[in-house]
């Protein structure tokens, strides 16, 4: 999941950022946010389990 | 930056579909190296990891509306869909967990390079630069105040310190808003200290 999130958040820097600088910044707060959302969401469908 | 005679629709339409056939390729002939290179290193990447884990590859020959999707995302990857197939490794492994991640990875690189074809399209029309242009408008509307607001409009316009009684201070040709209403304040100031000279 950590490797997904972190090839998924480069191609998107790279896509919508310009320097360096930028793209490092937006590519660890996506993986940041992957990581929350994707743990986040398994949590959330813990308490639906039957 | 594109050149103008890249905004021909028909040879942006070519470097979108160059860009979906060999990832990064787009922005590559528009001199983009850093987004290119990183384009097809993800790409290739992804593809490369799906393939080591032996994740599933969709083909056309399927009644499955699901299996359609699939196969049409993992279309999405261009030269590399065609790598992957030729790719002898055991065959697809969805019997574990890494395979099925293979099959995703597969198909999130083929959606990446859609939307990187798309990005390179966009660029070569010239859509983004006008995109980009509405979001500094928005961003930051005094962006053009602040080069005159820095400055001192009194040292900028070079007037005397005591001033000519009765005659206005010589505007220069290009007086921005801010100026002007520093000029329209001095005449007062140089009033009142003459009165409080006089008492």
């Amino acid at each position: 999941m950590l490797l997904f999130a972190l090839v998924v958040s480069a191609a998107f820097a790279f896509l919508s950022r310009r320097t360096m600088h930028d793209r490092l910044r937006y590519t660890m707060w996506s993986v940041i946010v992957f990581l929350v959302a994707a743990i986040g969401l398994g949590w959330l469908m813990y308490l639906f389990q039957k | 930056m594109p050149s103008q005679e890249n905004r021909n629709p028909l040879a942006a339409l070519l470097i979108g579909i160059l860009g979906w056939l060999v990832p990064g390729s787009g922005h590559l002939l528009l001199r983009q190296w850093g987004r290119g290179l990183g384009v097809f290193c993800t790409v290739a990447a992804m593809a490369g990891i799906a393939m080591a884990v032996r994740g599933r590859l969709f083909l056309l020959a399927t009644n499955d509306f699901f299996d359609l999707l699939g196969f049409a995302a993992d279309c999405g990857m261009g030269i590399f869909f065609y790598i992957a197939q030729k790719w002898s490794n055991g065959g697809p492994d969805v019997a574990h967990a890494a395979g099925d991640y293979g099959t995703r990875f597969f198909a999130a690189a083929g959606v990446l390079n859609v939307l990187a074809a798309v990005d390179a399209y966009r660029i070569a029309r010239g859509q983004e630069e006008e995109d980009e242009g509405k979001e500094d408008d928005a961003d930051t509307p005094s962006s053009h105040r602040t080069e005159h607001s820095d400055a001192d409009p009194a040292s900028e316009l070079q007037l005397s310190p005591a001033g000519v009684p009765g005659v206005p201070p010589e505007l220069p040709a290009e007086v921005s808003r801010g100026e002007s209403i520093a000029v329209k304040q001095e005449p007062p100031a140089s009033d009142e200290t003459k009165r409080s000279t006089e008492s």
